[in-house]
C-alpha cells in the first residue's frame, strides 16, 4: 500500500504533511513555500493556474480567480451567508441546477468540487515530488462544524484530484492530535481555531494515548476573511466619503483593496500602526486619485469589535457540553492565521484564562495532525487513537415539522441510539422516515439528509402501532438508518450518503480534465 | 483478502465473540473499579478503534465499527452498575438527566457533578419538549449504545411520524397535560423516565424491558420538564446526588491529569523489594495483595501501578491469554519504561507468538 498523505485544505492556503520516521513533515510547495494559497484561475488561453501563481496574478485576472472556495463548498446559492459573501467577490456566485453556490468563470460554470480538486492536486503533486512515488490516499482536514454535505464535497474534491479520501478529519481535532503526540501526557487541550474563514472550538482529552473530544462548537462563517472585509469597508467607507466614488463596485480596484487589507491586517499583528498605499485605484475627474492612509491597530480592533464578540459564545457552549470549567484546560493551542492577531489571542486568553501554547505553528499543525492520523491508520502509530464526536444533532422529522433528535451533537462516534415513534393516523400502513441534521428545533431549518419508507405496517388505530427508528454512525460520520415496526418486526434500512450535487459521471469526467483519471 | 486483512477480520471477531460471551473477561479485567475499566477500555480502544482498519475493505471496516460499539457499550455497563440506582435503571431515564450546564463545571477530578434535579425546576417547567428554550437532550446515544442487556427498551417517545395530520395526545406541541397522563394509568412504566431519575426511592418502578409498547407514546420530557401527574412528590424524591451521577451518557473518564509529578517509586523499599522477589519467583497472587495495600496507601504511584499491571499481564500469560497479557504488560511499560521484566516478559510472550 502506498503512502497516506495529510492534507490541510484550508480557506486561503493548504499544506501538505507526511509521517516519517514517526513524525510528521510539512512538505515544501515547488516554489519553497510551507503552505500553498488555495487560490484558482484561468487564465486567457483557458489555463488552470494554481497557488502562488495564481495569488501574483489576481489582480489582472480578478473575474477569473478564486479563492476562498471552501465557503462555497457544499452550500446553496440563496444562503444569506453565500448572499453576503458574493457582494464582496470580485468573482460571480452561480446556482447550479440544483440550487448549489457555483463559480462562473468567463461563462462556464464550475462547482467549488471543481475547483478545490484543482487544490488537492497540487498538493497531491507537491507530496509525489517530494516522496518520489505516486500517491492516491489522503487524510484530508474539514471545519469540524461542516455538516455532511459539506465533508462529501469534500470527498468528491479528492475523488476528482484522483485521491481517496481515507478519512475526513476535524482540524481542531488535526491540530491536537499533532500537539499530542509530542505531548502525550494526560491532559485537557482547548483547540481554538480560527482560519480563513471558519471558526472552531474543541475539548479534548488526553488520556493513556487516547486522544478523546469531549466537545465541539464552532461558526462557519467567522475567518480572517470576515476581517480582511472589516478592513476593505474601513478603507473604501472613507474613500467613498471623500471622493464619492465606490471602490468596491470595481472589480480591480477591489482586489487591489482585499490584498492591501490583509497585508494591513497582518501588520498590524505585530506593529501598532501601518500605512496603506495603493496609487491609482481610480480616475477621477481631475486625474488619477491615489489610496494612501494609515491604520492604527486600535482602530482595526474597534471596527472588529463584534466579530471578536462572536467568539465567546462557542467556546461557552464547549465547555459547558465538556462539563469543564477554564481552569480544567491544561492548554489552550491556537489554530490558523487569525489568532496572531492580539485581539483574538486577547479573547482566547479572556475566555480560557491562561497563555495559549508556545512552539505551535498555527498555519502547519492542521496538516501535521492529518498526517498523523494517517499514522494511527496505517499502524505505524499504535499508541495513538483519536475518538471524535458528531459535531450535528441527527433526528427525524416528526409532527409538525418538529426534528426528534435520535443523535445529540457532541456524541462521541461510533454510535449508536434509536427512538420510537408511533403513527399519527387511523390505519396508516406506511411511515415516511425524513432524516435532518442540525440545531434548530424545526426540522425544514435543518439540513434534510435524505428520506426512506417503511411500508405494510399494520392497519391499526392511530398511535398503536410502534416504529423503532436505529441510527448507527460510524467512526467516519457515515448515518445508516433501521426502522422496525415494533411487534411484526417489519423493517427497512438506508444508508445516508450526503451527496454533494455531483454524480459519479461528472467526478470522473472532471477528473479526467484534471488528468487525475486516466 | 490478503493476509492483513484475514488477519484483522480475525482479530475483531475474537473480539466480537468474547464481548458477547462475557464483557468482563473480554475486556480483561480482574475487577470492576471504574478506573481499571476505562484503563482497559482505553488500552483496547488504541487496537481495535475503527481508524485503525480505514484501509481495510468495507467489510473489515463495518465490523471494526460494531466490535467497538459493544466495546463501548461493555465498558459503559460495567461501569455504570456501580452508581446505586434507588429505582430501576429505566433506560429511558439516563438521557434525560443530562446536566445542566454546570457552573462549576467538572471538576478536575473527572468525577461527573451531581446531577441534582433541583426541586423548583421540574414544577416550574412544563414546556414542551421541543420548545424548550435549553435545547433538549432528549437521549444520549451513547448511553443507548451502552445497554445492549436491554435492546427492547425504548427510551423515547416523541410523538408520530409519517403523515402528520392530527398531532397525538402527546405531540410535543402540546404539552402533556396532567390528564392525559391522569388517563394512563395502567402504563406503569411509562413515566418512569423521570420519575426514577429523581430517584423517588419510595416508588420502586419495576423496569420491564420486554413491554416497550406501554413506554413507547409517552411524550419524552427533556431536563427540567416533569411528569405533571406527580410534582408533589418531587420534594421528597431527593437521592443523594452522588448515587445518580454517571447518568449524563457520557461516561466520565477518570481525570485527565498528568500523573507523572509523583515519583515512580518513594516509599516502602523494603516492601517493594519484597515484592520484586515474589514478582521474580511468578508468586503473582501474593505479589499482588502486597501491591494492593501499597497502593492504597499511595494511589499516585505510577511505579506501583506498573508491577500491577506487570502482575496482571503475567497472570494473563501463564494463563495463556495473551492479548491480555499484551496489554498489561505495555500498560506496565507506558508507566515504568525501566521495568526490566515487564520487557523480558513481552518479549518472550512477543516470540512465542512466532
Amino acid at each position: 500500500m502506498g503512502r497516506v498523505i495529510g492534507i490541510d485544505l484550508g480557506t486561503t492556503n493548504s499544506c501538505v504533511a507526511v509521517l516519517e520516521g514517526g513524525e510528521a513533515t510539512v512538505i515544501h510547495n515547488q516554489e519553497g513555500g510551507r503552505t500553498t494559497p488555495s487560490m484558482v484561475s484561468w487564465n486567457a488561453d483557458g489555463d488552470v493556474v494554481v497557488g502562488a501563481a495564481s495569488k501574483r496574478q489576481m489582480v489582472t485576472n480578478p473575474q477569473r480567480t478564486v479563492f476562498g472556495a471552501k465557503r462555497l463548498i457544499g452550500r446553496k446559492a440563496t444562503e444569506k451567508d453565500i448572499q453576503d459573501i458574493a457582494k464582496q467577490l470580485p468573482y460571480a456566485i452561480v446556482a447550479a441546477k440544483n440550487g448549489d453556490a457555483w463559480v462562473d468563470i468567463a461563462g462556464t460554470p464550475r462547482s467549488p468540487q471543481e475547483i478545490s480538486a484543482h487544490v488537492l492536486a497540487k498538493m497531491k503533486r507537491v507530496a509525489e515530488d517530494y516522496l518520489g512515488e505516486t500517491v492516491t490516499e489522503a487524510v484530508v482536514t474539514v471545519p469540524a462544524y461542516f455538516d455532511d454535505v459539506q465533508r462529501q464535497a469534500t470527498k468528491d474534491a479528492g475523488a476528482i484530484a484522483g485521491l481517496t479520501i481515507r478519512a475526513i478529519l476535524n482540524e481542531p481535532t488535526a491540530a491536537a492530535l499533532a500537539y499530542g503526540a509530542q505531548h502525550q501526557h494526560n491532559q485537557r487541550l482547548a483547540v481554538f481555531d480560527l482560519g480563513g474563514g471558519t471558526f472552531d472550538i474543541s475539548i479534548l482529552a488526553i488520556e493513556n494515548g487516547v486522544f478523546e473530544v469531549l466537545a465541539t462548537h464552532g461558526d462557519t462563517t467567522l475567518g480572517g476573511d470576515d476581517f480582511d472585509r472589516v478592513i476593505i469597508d474601513l478603507l473604501a467607507d472613507d474613500f467613498q466619503s471623500e471622493h464619492g466614488m465606490n471602490l468596491r463596485a470595481d472589480s480591480v480596484a477591489l482586489q487591489r483593496l482585499k490584498e492591501a487589507g490583509e497585508r494591513a491586517k497582518i501588520e498590524l499583528s505585530s506593529a501598532m500602526t501601518t500605512d496603506v498605499n495603493l496609487p491609482f485605484i481610480a480616475a477621477g475627474p481631475t486625474g488619477p486619485i491615489h489610496l494612501m492612509r494609515e491604520i492604527e491597530r486600535g482602530q482595526l480592533e474597534r471596527a472588529c469589535k463584534r466579530l471578536l464578540d462572536r467568539l465567546d459564545a462557542p467556546c461557552q457552549k464547549a465547555l459547558s457540553d465538556a462539563h469543564c470549567t477554564p481552569q480544567d484546560i491544561d492548554q489552550v493551542l491556537l489554530v490558523g492565521g487569525m489568532t496572531r492577531m492580539p485581539a483574538v489571542q486577547e479573547r482566547a486568553v479572556g475566555i480560557f484564562g491562561k497563555q495559549p501554547s508556545k512552539g505551535v505553528n498555527p498555519d502547519e499543525i492542521v496538516a501535521m495532525g492529518a498526517a498523523v492520523h494517517s499514522g494511527i491508520m496505517g499502524g505505524e502509530l499504535q499508541e495513538v487513537v483519536l475518538l471524535d464526536v458528531t459535531p450535528h444533532n441527527m433526528g427525524v422529522k416528526v409532527a409538525g415539522d418538529k426534528m426528534s433528535v435520535v443523535i445529540s451533537e457532541n456524541t462521541s462516534i461510533p454510535t449508536r441510539a434509536k427512538k420510537v415513534f408511533a403513527t399519527t393516523e387511523d390505519n396508516q400502513t406506511f411511515v415516511a422516515i425524513e432524516i435532518y441534521q442540525g440545531a434548530n428545533e424545526l426540522a425544514s431549518r435543518n439540513r434534510r439528509l435524505g428520506r426512506f419508507v417503511l411500508g405494510d405496517i399494520k392497519a391499526a388505530p392511530r398511535g398503536a402501532t410502534k416504529v423503532e427508528v436505529n441510527f448507527t454512525m460510524d467512526a467516519d460520520g457515515i448515518l445508516e438508518i433501521t426502522a422496525a415496526e415494533i411487534g411484526t418486526g417489519r423493517a427497512a434500512s438506508v444508508t445516508i450518503e450526503a451527496s454533494s450535487g455531483l454524480t459519479a459521471e461528472e467526478i470522473t469526467r472532471l477528473g479526467t480534465r484534471l488528468g487525475t483519471h486516466s | 483478502m490478503g493476509p492483513d486483512e484475514l488477519r484483522a477480520r480475525q482479530l475483531l471477531l475474537d473480539m466480537q465473540e468474547r464481548l458477547g460471551r462475557d464483557p468482563f473477561e473480554a475486556l480483561g479485567l480482574n475487577s470492576s473499579d471504574p478506573g481499571e475499566v476505562r484503563t482497559a477500555f482505553l488500552a483496547l480502544t488504541k487496537i481495535y478503534h475503527p481508524a485503525r482498519f480505514a484501509r481495510m475493505p468495507t467489510e473489515i471496516q463495518r465490523l471494526s465499527n460494531e466490535v467497538f460499539l459493544s466495546m463501548r457499550a461493555a465498558h459503559d455497563a460495567l461501569v455504570r452498575p456501580q452508581v446505586k440506582l434507588p429505582a430501576p435503571r429505566a433506560t429511558g431515564m439516563i438521557p434525560i438527566v443530562r446536566p445542566p450546564p454546570p457552573a462549576a463545571g467538572r471538576p478536575p477530578s473527572g468525577a461527573m457533578p451531581a446531577l441534582r434535579p433541583t426541586p423548583t425546576t421540574p414544577a416550574r417547567t412544563m414546556t414542551p419538549p421541543l420548545e424548550n428554550p435549553i435545547q433538549p437532550r432528549p437521549q444520549s446515544p451513547q448511553t443507548q449504545a451502552t445497554q445492549p442487556m436491554r435492546p427492547n427498551a425504548p427510551r423515547t417517545m416523541t410523538p408520530t411520524l409519517g403523515n402528520p395530520i392530527q398531532p397525538r395526545p402527546h405531540n410535543p406541541q402540546s404539552p402533556p397535560s396532567p390528564q392525559t397522563q391522569a388517563t394512563q394509568p395502567i402504563r406503569p412504566n411509562a413515566p418512569r423516565t423521570m420519575t426514577s431519575t429523581l430517584g423517588n426511592p419510595s416508588q420502586p418502578r419495576p423496569h420491564n424491558p420486554q413491554s416497550p409498547q406501554t413506554q413507547a407514546t409517552q411524550p419524552m420530557r427533556p431536563v427540567g420538564t416533569a411528569d405533571p401527574a406527580r410534582p408533589s412528590r418531587l420534594p421528597t424524591s431527593s437521592p443523594p446526588p452522588s448515587t445518580i451521577s454517571p447518568g449524563s451518557g457520557r461516561s466520565a473518564p477518570p481525570p485527565a491529569r498528568p500523573s507523572g509529578s509523583t515519583p515512580v517509586v518513594s516509599t516502602g523499599d523494603a516492601e517493594l523489594a519484597a515484592i520484586h522477589e515474589l514478582l521474580s519467583q511468578d508468586r503473582l497472587t501474593d505479589a499482588r495483595m502486597k501491591l494492593e495495600t501499597l497502593v492504597a496507601r499511595q494511589p499516585n504511584v505510577p511505579g506501583y501501578q506498573a508491577l500491577i499491571h506487570y502482575a496482571k499481564g503475567r497472570e494473563a500469560q501463564l494463563a495463556g491469554r495473551r492479548d491480555e497479557a499484551r496489554l498489561e504488560l505495555l500498560d506496565a511499560l507506558d508507566l515504568d519504561r525501566d521495568l526490566q521484566m515487564a520487557n523480558t516478559a513481552l518479549s518472550e510472550l512477543l516470540s512465542r507468538r512466532k
